[in-house]
């Protein structure tokens, strides 16, 4: 940093004396580069800018830096994707869910979606069910003033007849007998369940046959695989129902009743109930 | 009311070729706003075609005059939300992405575009090392050539803040390239 004008002084006095005192303007020459090379510095301050550049070797190559990136940052706003890259986003939004839609729908769906994204619109939602309900019900003017009555004397009939109501009374008839009833239903269909194990074999068997005989198209097999899984689903409802011990679903009160002789008393008070 | 507005009026009515032509004029702006926030030609040309998606879909919702600086404000928001997933997964590559970056310009002559590849290549790389801060006030003021005002409105900071931001960026980026290439622009 020397200036042509007192070349007579030692060269790095300038440089000496900034140390000591200021300290290096390069700072705040730094600060008004840009506008110097916009042109928007004027009168003294571009002339102090321009003396130090000329004779600074740090803020000299800024300068010309900054001058040729004027020119050369713009186009780079301009960088080709690629060929295809329209066709391609065309494309894509010609499959999008979501064609433009005629503008009343379309204002309709956004307001829609936006009173979705209220944050309070259950509390408001709330509210405003609040005043609906008032205004027809409660307020001294409403047209369904008599409505709390009605419904309170409609429930009051009902209520000998409701669920709870009836469940409470099957508790008092059965008590204990009624758990040991279900405890005996669930054994037997149990019981049931692995005795149809064998048809279940067959049916399975024969399904995969079919398939073989299907990808082989091979007619006569497919005949004998349908027969198959006919009989296994024969074996499957015997088993069920009791057949297969040669008894049918009308032998199950003599089964039950035998297994949970505790039971017995149970089903007369029940059907008389029910 | 100026072309752009008027392409705009045709999408919204359901005009495919006016979307067509709005997709050509603007995909080498939200490419290349793409590659430098992501700084990773793959990455962007995908980025750039969400972008796109996503104007598509919002077409409606475009309420202001301006159509360029909201581009550019859905372009950058999805970015912004790309590199934070970026950052969130392990690094897909080993190698050091801004070297051999191919930076291909729209430019007719393959002769100057050649020319003028070493500098965008220079710039590039010399962009790589600013801050984040710096590195996007470049890119949108200096590079997308935004107003100000619009800058501040989508950065959500003061108009002074932004011009004085400006300001150091470009001498940052100079220095940089100064750095890189002592005999840059000479």
């Amino acid at each position: 940093m020397s200036d042509e004008r007192h070349s007579d002084a030692p060269r790095d006095l300038l440089r000496d004396v900034l140390a000591n005192t200021s300290g290096s303007p390069c700072t705040q020459a730094e600060e008004r580069l840009p506008a110097f090379v916009d042109g928007e510095l004027l009168g003294m301050d571009h002339q102090l800018v321009h003396r130090h550049a000329r004779a600074c070797q740090d803020c000299g190559p800024l300068i010309v830096a900054l001058n040729r990136l004027q020119e050369a940052l713009p186009p780079l706003a301009d960088l080709s994707p690629g060929p295809g890259f329209a066709a391609h986003v065309y494309a894509a939004t010609s499959r999008s869910q979501t064609p433009l839609r005629p503008r009343g729908i379309r204002d309709f769906l956004q307001g829609l979606g936006q009173l979705r994204r209220r944050p309070r619109l259950h509390l408001e939602a709330g509210y405003l069910g609040a005043v609906v309900i008032w205004l027809l019900v409660l307020a001294p003017f409403a047209p369904m003033r008599e409505l709390p009555g009605t419904v309170a004397s409609f429930f009051d009939t009902q209520e000998q007849h409701s669920l709870p109501r009836q469940a409470e009374q099957v508790w008092q008839v059965t008590g204990e007998a009624g758990i040991e009833s279900v405890r005996n239903l669930t054994d037997r269909i149990e019981r049931r369940v692995e005795q149809s194990a064998p048809a279940r074999d067959t049916l399975d068997r024969n399904y995969h046959s079919l398939r073989e005989a299907v990808q082989d198209q091979d007619p006569q097999r497919s005949g004998e695989a349908l027969n198959g899984m006919g009989d296994g689903l024969e074996g499957i409802w015997q088993a069920m129902t009791g057949q297969a011990d040669g008894r049918d679903d009308n032998d199950d009160s003599e089964d039950n009743d035998a297994e949970a002789g505790s039971s017995r008393p149970l089903r007369t008070p029940l059907n008389e109930w029910l | 009311m100026s072309e752009t507005a008027e392409l705009v009026r045709r999408c919204r009515s359901g005009d495919a070729l006016a979307w067509e032509e709005l997709v050509r004029q603007y995909q080498s702006r939200i490419y290349s706003l793409a590659l430098h926030y992501l700084r990773d030609p793959d990455e962007a040309r995908d980025l750039a075609q969400e972008v796109f998606i996503q104007v598509y879909r919002k077409l409606d919702a475009f309420r202001g005059d301006e159509f360029t600086p909201w581009l550019m404000r859905v372009g950058r928001n999805q970015c912004i939300d790309r590199l934070r997933r970026i950052k969130a997964r392990p690094p897909a590559r080993d190698v050091e992405l801004d070297d051999g970056i191919d930076l291909p310009s729209d430019a007719m002559d393959p002769h100057a575009d050649a020319q003028a590849g070493e500098e965008r290549q220079l710039i590039h790389r010399a962009m790589g090392r600013l801050s984040d801060a710096y590195r996007e006030m470049i890119l949108l003021k200096e590079i997308q050539g935004l107003p100000l005002q619009e800058i501040a409105k989508m950065l959500d900071l003061p108009i002074g803040t932004v011009k004085s931001r400006s300001a150091r960026a470009r001498v940052e980026l100079a220095k940089s390239v100064v750095k890189i290439d002592p005999g840059y622009g000479v």
